[in-house]
C-alpha cells in the first residue's frame, strides 16, 4: 500500500543516484576522508564499513551536506549539490542517538517533514498512519518520545526518515545503541522497507556482520580512504587488501616474499611449513618471485588432523605445523586456535558434525587447498 | 563524625541566621498593636488590609509588578538571544558574548545604577516605567543567559541536524525545534529576572520618580520616616511573592527533568 501510494503520486522516483567525485576532508593535518570517489545506482543498499576512525561518519556527513569537502564533488542523479545546503537535498537521515523532537509526539515528529515541504495537515495524517504502520507501531500517533523504548524510538526515526520518500536515506550506525537480537530484527525490517521502497541507502557500521547481511554493496574505508567498494561475496573471495580481508570475515593472513622453487611452483617461505601459491588466486596482478604478499586463507578452508610421532614432511602442498592452545564453541561452529612455532596464531573452523578431538597442548597438522587461498597484498 | 557534626551545626546556625529575620518581620505584620513588636501583640490582619486599602500601597505594588514582569520578558528575549548567538551563531566568539552577558553580575550594582541615571538623563528616557524595567531587564539577563546556556549544551545536536535533514531551513529549524527545547530554562531564567526586579532597590531609588516608585523603594522612605506594621505587612507580601515566583521554577525544572527521563 506504502509502495503504491508512492507510485500513483509519481513526483519522486524511488531512490537517487548518488556519485562521489574524489571527496576529500582535512582537519589540519588529519585526514578525516582522503579522495573518495565512488558510484551508487539508484535504489542500492550501501554499506561504509570501517574500523572506528576510518572516516565513515565524515564522509557521511558530506553527502548529507553537513560539512563542505575539502575537494571534490558531490552528485545526487547526476546533479552537483556540492553548494547545496542540507534541508534541500531532500534526504532522509537516522541518527545512532535516535535524534527525535523531545517537546513533539511521535505523530508531529514523523510529520514535521511533510510539513517543511508544504504538505496540508489531512494529507500528512494519513502518510504518517502508514509510515507508523511500515514501522509496526500502528496506534503509537500520541506518544511522546520520552514514553518509547530505544527500538521503538528508532522505529520513529527511521519513520521519519522515509515518509517523504526521501531520494537518498543516510544512516550513521542507526543500530549501534540497541542490543543483539533487536539489532538483527531491525536490519531485516529496514532492509525489507528500504527494498519496498525502492530507496537508495548510505548505511554506516563499524559491524562487519551488519554490512554482509544488509548491503549489495560495501566501500570499505581504512584511514579516510576507500580501500575496496564491491560486493560482500566479492570483497570476501576476492580482498584487494590484507586489511580488506581482515575486515570481512575472519582470515589468516601469512606474510611473505614469494620464492619459486626449482621445480617452477612459486612458495612463500614458512617455518615448520610449507605454503604454495596458486597464481590463479591473485587478486591483482600475476605474482612472481620476489613479490612481497598477503596469503589469506580462511578458517573454513584449513583442515586440520594430530601430527604423527615419525616427523616425515607431509607431501601436501600447503602445511603448517602447530600446537593447539583453544578449542572454542562458538555457537553452531567450533573454533580451533593453533600456535604456531613463531608466536603467530592460526584460526580453524569446523562445523559441529565435523568436531575435531582433540585437546589443547597436542600438535596438529593443517592442511589446505592453494585454490582456496587467496593472493593478495598489503594495504 | 565529629566533622559531620560540625557542618550539621554549622549549617543550622547558618540557616538560623537567613531565617530568623524574616520570620520576625513576617510575625510582626500580624501584630493588633499600631507599633513593631516582637513577639507581635495578638493576630491580626489589620496591618494587610490597610497596605491593600492604601493607594501608596497598591500603587508601588503595581508599579513593581508591571516593572518586574516587563523586566522578566526583556531579559528572556535578550538572554535567549545571546545565548543563541554564544553557541550556535558561530559569528561571535562565545566567551565574549558570555561576558558581555554576564558583567552586570559582576559590576557593583551601584555602579549600574548611576550609569544608567546618566545616560537616561543624557538621552531623555529618565522617568519612564519601560526605562526602570530596561534597566532590570539588564541584572536579569545573566539568570537567563546562564540557563539558557546550560540548556543549549545539554542538546544533542543530532535533533537540529535531524530538523535539517527534514528539511528545515537554520531558522525554522531554530523556531521550531531548538527554541521550544530550551524554553523551559528560559522560562526560569525569566523567573529569576522578576524576583531580580522585584526585590532590587539601588536601581529603582536612582531612577525613581515621585510617580514612579517601586514596592523596595517605598519601604525604604517609609522605614526612613519611622516603621509602622504596614511596613512589615508589605515586607511579607513582598516575600510571599517570591517564594511562589521561586516555587514555579521548582515545578518547570522538576517537571523538565521527568520529561526527559530516558528509558
Ligand atoms: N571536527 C573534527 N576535527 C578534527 N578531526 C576530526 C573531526 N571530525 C573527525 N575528525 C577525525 O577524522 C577521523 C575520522 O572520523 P570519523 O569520520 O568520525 O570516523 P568514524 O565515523 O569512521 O569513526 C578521525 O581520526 C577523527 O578524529
Ligand atoms: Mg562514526
Amino acid at each position: 500500500m506504502f509502495t503504491d501510494k508512492s507510485r500513483s503520486r509519481g513526483t519522486d522516483a524511488p531512490g537517487a543516484g548518488l556519485s562521489l567525485e574524489g571527496i576529500a576532508k582535512h582537519y589540519g593535518s588529519v585526514r578525516a576522508v582522503d579522495d573518495v570517489s565512488l558510484t551508487i545506482e539508484p535504489g542500492q543498499f550501501v554499506t561504509l564499513l570501517g574500523a572506528s576512525g576510518s572516516g565513515k561518519t565524515t564522509l557521511l556527513r558530506v553527502i548529507a551536506g553537513f560539512l563542505e569537502p575539502s575537494a571534490g564533488r558531490v552528485l545526487i542523479d547526476g546533479r552537483d549539490v556540492t553548494a547545496v545546503p542540507v534541508h534541500r537535498r531532500n534526504i532522509g537521515m537516522v541518527f545512532q542517538s535516535y535524534a527525535l523532537f523531545p517537546h513533539l509526539s511521535v505523530a508531529r515528529n514523523i510529520a514535521f517533514p511533510l510539513a517543511m515541504r508544504g504538505m496540508r495537515k489531512a494529507e500528512r495524517r494519513e502518510l504518517v498512519t502508514q509510515a507508523l504502520e511500515s514501522v509496526h507501531l500502528p496506534g503509537y500517533e500520541d506518544r511522546m518520545p520520552a514514553q518509547l523504548s530505544g527500538g521503538q524510538r528508532q522505529r520513529v526515526a527511521l519513520a521519519r526518515a522515509i515518509v517523504s520518500r526521501p531520494s537518498l536515506l543516510l544512516m550513521d550506525e542507526p543500530l549501534g545503541a540497541l542490543d543483539r537480537r533487536l539489532r538483527e530484527v531491525l536490519q531485516v525490517e529496514i532492509l525489507k522497507l528500504s527494498r519496498e521502497l525502492g530507496l537508495t541507502v548510505v548505511n554506516v557500521t563499524h559491524d562487519q556482520e551488519e554490512a554482509f547481511t544488509m548491503s549489495d554493496r560495501i566501500a570499505l574505508l581504512a584511514d579516510g580512504k576507500l580501500v575496496q567498494y564491491a560486493s560482500p561475496e566479492e570483497i570476501y573471495t576476492r580482498p584487494v587488501s590484507d586489511v580488506a580481508a581482515g575486515f570481512l570475515g575472519e582470515a589468516n593472513l601469512l606474510r611473505g616474499v614469494l620464492t619459486r622453487a626449482a621445480d617452477g611452483r612459486l612458495t612463500l617461505p614458512a617455518q615448520d611449513g610449507h605454503v604454495e601459491i596458486d597464481a590463479a588466486t591473485a587478486v591483482r596482478s600475476a605474482p612472481d618471485a620476489g613479490d612481497e604478499v598477503v596469503v589469506v586463507v580462511r578458517p573454513w578452508s584449513v583442515g586440520v588432523e594430530r601430527l604423527g610421532r615419525d616427523g616425515a614432511e607431509p607431501g601436501a602442498p600447503c602445511w603448517l605445523r602447530g600446537r593447539l592452545s583453544a578449542v572454542i564453541y562458538a555457537g553452531d561452529s567450533q573454533k580451533l586456535i593453533v600456535e604456531r612455532p613463531d608466536g603467530s596464531e592460526v584460526v580453524v573452523r569446523r562445523s559441529m558434525d565435523g568436531q575435531f578431538e582433540a585437546a589443547p597442548g597436542e600438535e596438529v597438522l593443517l592442511t589446505w587447498s592453494s585454490r582456496d587461498a587467496v593472493v593478495t597484498t598489503a594495504g | 563524625m565529629r566533622a559531620g557534626l560540625f557542618v550539621r551545626v554549622f549549617g543550622l546556625v547558618f540557616a538560623a541566621i537567613l531565617i530568623i529575620p524574616t520570620v520576625v518581620v513576617t510575625a510582626t505584620a500580624f501584630t493588633e498593636g499600631s507599633i513593631i513588636t516582637f513577639p507581635p501583640q495578638g493576630m491580626s490582619w489589620r496591618w494587610f488590609e490597610e497596605v491593600l486599602t492604601d493607594p501608596v500601597w497598591t500603587g508601588a505594588i503595581r508599579t513593581s509588578l508591571t516593572v518586574g514582569v516587563l523586566a522578566a520578558v526583556i531579559a528572556v528575549l535578550v538572554g535567549t538571544s545571546l545565548a543563541l548567538a554564544a553557541a550556535r551563531s558561530g559569528l561571535l566568539p562565545s566567551s565574549l558574548v558570555v561576558a558581555v552577558g554576564m558583567t552586570p553580575m559582576v559590576v557593583p550594582l551601584v555602579v549600574v545604577a548611576i550609569g544608567v541615571y546618566f545616560v537616561y538623563v543624557r538621552i531623555g528616557l529618565y522617568g519612564g516605567i519601560l526605562s526602570l524595567a530596561l534597566a532590570h531587564a539588564v541584572l536579569g539577563v545573566p539568570f537567563v543567559l546562564v540557563n539558557v546556556l546550560a540548556a543549549l549544551r545539554s542538546l544533542d545536536p543530532h535533533v537540529e541536524e535531524a530538523a535539517r535533514a527534514c528539511g528545515a531551513g537554520p531558522v525554522r529549524t531554530l523556531l521550531r525545534v531548538t527554541v521550544p527545547q530550551i524554553l523551559p530554562a528560559a522560562l526560569i531564567g525569566g523567573l529569576f529576572a522578576f524576583i531580580t526586579s522585584w526585590d532590587e532597590v539601588v536601581v529603582a531609588i536612582f531612577l525613581n520618580t515621585p510617580t514612579l516608585r517601586t514596592l523596595p523603594v517605598v519601604i525604604w522612605g517609609q522605614v526612613r520616616s519611622g516603621l509602622e506594621p504596614s511596613t512589615s505587612a508589605v515586607a511579607t507580601i513582598l516575600t510571599v511573592v517570591s517564594l511562589v515566583v521561586f516555587a514555579l521554577t521548582a515545578a518547570i525544572s522538576s517537571r523538565r527533568s521527568r520529561s526527559r527521563r530516558v528509558h
